[in-house]
């Protein structure tokens, strides 16, 4: 023992943190209630813990409360935290508080568990004198539809509310019709016999789904005052006149009875609009303006009255037209009160702001619900709403969205669809000038130039006409001669060709002037040939047997081709 | 002449290539695979440009919710043909979801023209101009010289022609100094922190933009960008939140 000591306290050390867990009383009764604590040392968060295993056995009642507390030992600071439940056990015999994993900053620990004997004939107050009972008005309901609950404590004993635990049933909508703080006791009788009752909870109940829906039972803790007799021994001084009665206090815990509810699924011919709306509903939509400019807020209430599961459904989504800017909607509910059946009326506000001009018809809303009464599927619908929108005074739109008019029309839009044919491609970095650029340049350079290059053209051709001519004589002369060979013809061309070519004057042409002329500028031999064929020329003209045309005609050309080269 | 038959054929092959892709893209497109779409397009924009392949990529970015990248694409397509109604539509019709919305400062009613007439026009476009009326200044001198037109005639049209073509020749060079001069770019990621200097550092941020923004860019330092708002404001942002629209 001596030797496992140390060892022990440092297998402390090395854990570091542990949890233990405690009771405050292991002997009770049922329906009296215990403190259960779990403690971690020096843990620095809080520890969780999964108390599942533990309500099998136990009801909580109250917690868990939290609780930090620092200790010095021998200068040294250790700390514990703490958490505590009030629990009350459900049954007699001997329970077992199990084993539970404790999370301390990320380490599971294990607590021991602890016996407890609970006995059942700890009752000091009878059950008929102090009892909970949960009434419901209708145990077989559709999905939807309202069961109503009410829970009323008896007593026929002094009594004082301690605790109320309001029970939490899991696969409810669950609507509080009301809760009475603190609650007010009436007398009634029940079989003859006198009880205070009160009315702790009203709730209303709304089912989410089919099939055994179980309540969770509501648990009361409450102080009851009961006489006891003293169990002094009797001494001399007593007497049977004195009053041998005390009050004491007892704590004790009332439970109802676990209830169930049976839930029905709908009848066939479900519509398809249909949301789950049960009851009975009334729907109205309204504006609050009928003249409307474009970019003016407009509201748009919609109203749904009646009653039955009205917080369970949503109204189908409404579609307002797309040159309207829609906010999203305020809903208020206002519940009607000191009514069983849930009641009320939920107010939608839309904020709209027509962007355009034009007449628009507010979405017409449909609700289609069913009326467990008839067992049938209803369906309402509001009037739509027709909006006559008269033109903005001012072109600009407001600045609430920062769109502007153009933009609103887009809204409703898509984007344009993909081109699908292939294109000329343009090379990357081979955009340039085009082409045509470049000839219209050109082309307005050319026209610039074009009159001054005209008219010194045209000047030139004035400057050298003769000199054309000379150039062109020699052609024109061969050309002659070959046409028509007659001897007037030839006389006619030389004489042409010289006036051409060597520029003589015209009026006088005899082969006289000729040799006259061009002595010394032609060689003699041609000179002389020339004036022979000449003189040759006027005489054929007048005798025309000498020679032949076509003789006279061959020497001219050779002639004047070799005094071309003269010139 | 062996080197220009031999560009011939490599562009010959990039075109028949790029057939192919774009081809290849609008199948993507169409199956609703828009993310393959984008990336053929991309692929072409490697080697061949069009207002045509931009407007498509815009659609595929559209389609894949990217905002910033199709306005980048409309815009970039909008660089070629700026007078395209199809660009235009789905350009403002992206810039309904561009969450920033910035109050140009409203200006000189004749400069807004002015501006909007550039706008409109590529330098291309405004060289064509230029050249068109040139060519009309030569023809009228010309039918003035041969004596075609009346003195007073001739010297009337000629003064118009002569201020157009000035005009056009002055806003092209106007629009080319555009081009060249200012850089913008389209921010890309969803919110981006604008900060006064070229640094992540929390208390340095100025003020917010977000995807599908048009920015110019004023300069580059290391990985940031510093960009100029249409309203005027300025400061730094990283530089793969933008692409630059040059």
């Amino acid at each position: 023992m001596r030797i496992m000591l140390p060892i022990l306290f440092l297998f402390e050390i090395a854990a570091g943190q542990s949890v233990t867990a405690s009771v405050d009383v292991n002997q009770l009764a049922v329906n009296e209630t215990f403190t259960f604590k779990i403690d971690a040392k020096d843990a620095d968060n809080m520890p969780r813990i999964n108390l599942l295993p533990l309500e099998k056995n136990f009801t909580i009642i109250s917690g868990p409360a939290q609780q930090t507390s620092y200790q010095w030992i021998n200068g040294k600071a250790t700390s514990s935290k703490t958490l505590s439940w009030t629990l009350v056990p459900n049954q007699k015999g001997r329970l077992t508080i199990p084993a539970l994993t404790v999370t301390v900053d990320g380490k599971k620990l294990k607590t021991k568990p602890i016996r407890i004997n609970v006995k059942g004939s700890g009752q000091v107050v009878n059950k008929d004198e102090l009892f909970l009972l949960a009434e419901i008005d209708q145990d077989e309901v559709y999905v939807g539809e309202q069961s109503t609950v009410t829970y009323k404590l008896y007593t026929r004993v002094q009594m004082s509310l301690e605790d109320i635990k309001y029970p939490e049933s899991v696969g409810f909508w669950t609507e509080e019709l009301s809760v009475p703080r603190p609650p007010r006791f009436n007398q009634t009788t029940i079989n003859g016999v006198l009880y205070n009752v009160a009315t702790l909870y009203k709730v209303a109940l709304f089912p989410t789904k089919t099939g055994e829906l179980e309540l969770s039972p509501m648990t009361v803790r409450c102080n009851v005052q009961i006489q006891k007799k003293r169990k002094r021994q009797r001494s001399i001084f007593d007497d049977p006149f004195f009053n041998n009665f005390y009050n004491e206090t007892v704590q004790k815990v009332l439970r109802t009875e676990s209830r169930k509810i049976h839930v029905k699924p709908y009848p066939s011919g479900q519509p398809a609009n249909f949301t789950g709306a049960v009851g009975e509903f009334k729907l109205a939509a309204s504006v609050d303006t009928d003249k409307v400019k474009a970019n003016e807020a407009v509201t748009y209430y919609v109203e749904l009255q009646g009653t039955g599961n009205l917080n369970m459904f949503s109204l189908p989504k409404l579609d307002f037209p797309e040159t309207m800017e829609v906010f999203p909607p305020t809903a208020s509910f206002e519940q009607k009160q000191l009514w069983d059946q849930f009641t009320g009326n939920i107010k939608w506000e839309y904020i709209l702001i027509p962007r355009q001009a034009g007449k628009v018809f507010l979405p017409r809303i449909e609700l289609a619900y069913f009326d467990p009464k008839d067992e049938q599927f209803h369906s309402i619908s509001s009037r739509s709403v027709e909006l006559n929108i008269s033109p903005a005074k001012d072109q600009l739109t407001s600045g609430t969205s920062g769109f502007t008019k153009e933009e609103i029309a887009l809204l409703g839009q898509d984007i344009h669809y993909n081109v699908t044919s292939p294109r000329s491609w343009i090379e990357r970095g081979s955009r340039g000038i085009p082409i045509w650029v470049w000839t219209s340049y050109i082309l307005a350079a050319g026209l610039f130039l074009a009159p001054v290059t005209f008219t010194r053209y045209q000047q030139q051709r004035i400057a050298t006409a003769g000199q054309r001519m000379s150039h062109r004589a020699l052609k024109r002369a061969l050309k002659s001669l070959q046409t028509q060979s007659s001897i007037e013809n030839v006389a006619f061309t030389v004489y042409t060709y010289l006036k051409e070519r060597w520029q003589l004057k015209t009026d006088k042409m005899d082969p006289l002037f000729v040799e006259q002329e061009l002595n010394g500028i032609i060689p003699p031999e041609e000179l002389e040939g020339l004036i022979q064929l000449l003189k040759d020329c006027d005489a054929g003209r007048y005798s025309p047997e000498t020679m032949t045309d076509q003789d006279i005609a061959g020497t001219a050309g050779k002639l004047l081709k070799k005094m071309d080269s003269h010139a | 002449m062996r080197i220009i038959y031999l560009a011939l054929l490599v562009s010959n092959l990039i075109a028949a290539n790029a057939d192919s892709l774009f081809v290849q893209g609008n199948y993507y497109f169409d199956d609703e695979k828009y993310i393959q779409a984008a990336r053929t397009y991309e692929r072409m924009l490697i080697s061949v440009e069009h207002a045509d392949l931009y407007y498509n990529l815009g659609n595929a970015y559209y389609r894949m919710g990217e905002v910033g990248h199709a306005v980048w694409a409309y815009e970039k397509g909008l660089q070629f043909e700026p007078r395209n109604r199809d660009l235009k539509h789905n350009l403002e019709f992206t810039n309904t979801r561009v969450k920033d919305r910035i109050d140009i400062p409203e200006g000189f009613v004749f400069l807004d023209w002015y501006r909007a007439f550039k706008n409109s026009q590529t330098v291309n476009d405004l060289l064509i101009w230029g050249s068109v009326f040139l060519l009309l200044v030569g023809l009228v001198y010309a039918l003035g010289q041969f004596r075609f037109l009346g003195r007073q005639s001739t010297s009337r049209l000629q003064t118009a022609f002569v201020i157009f073509t000035i005009l056009a020749h002055g806003i092209c060079l106007d629009k080319y100094w555009d081009v060249t001069g200012i850089e913008e770019g389209v921010i890309l990621s969803s919110t981006v922190n604008v900060y006064s200097v070229p640094a992540v550092r929390d208390e340095m941020i100025v003020f917010k933009i977000h995807e599908g923004l048009k920015a110019e860019i004023t300069q580059v330092h290391d990985n940031w960008i510093e960009i100029i708002l249409l309203d005027g404001k300025k400061g730094w942002i990283p530089i793969n939140t933008i692409r630059p629209l040059s």
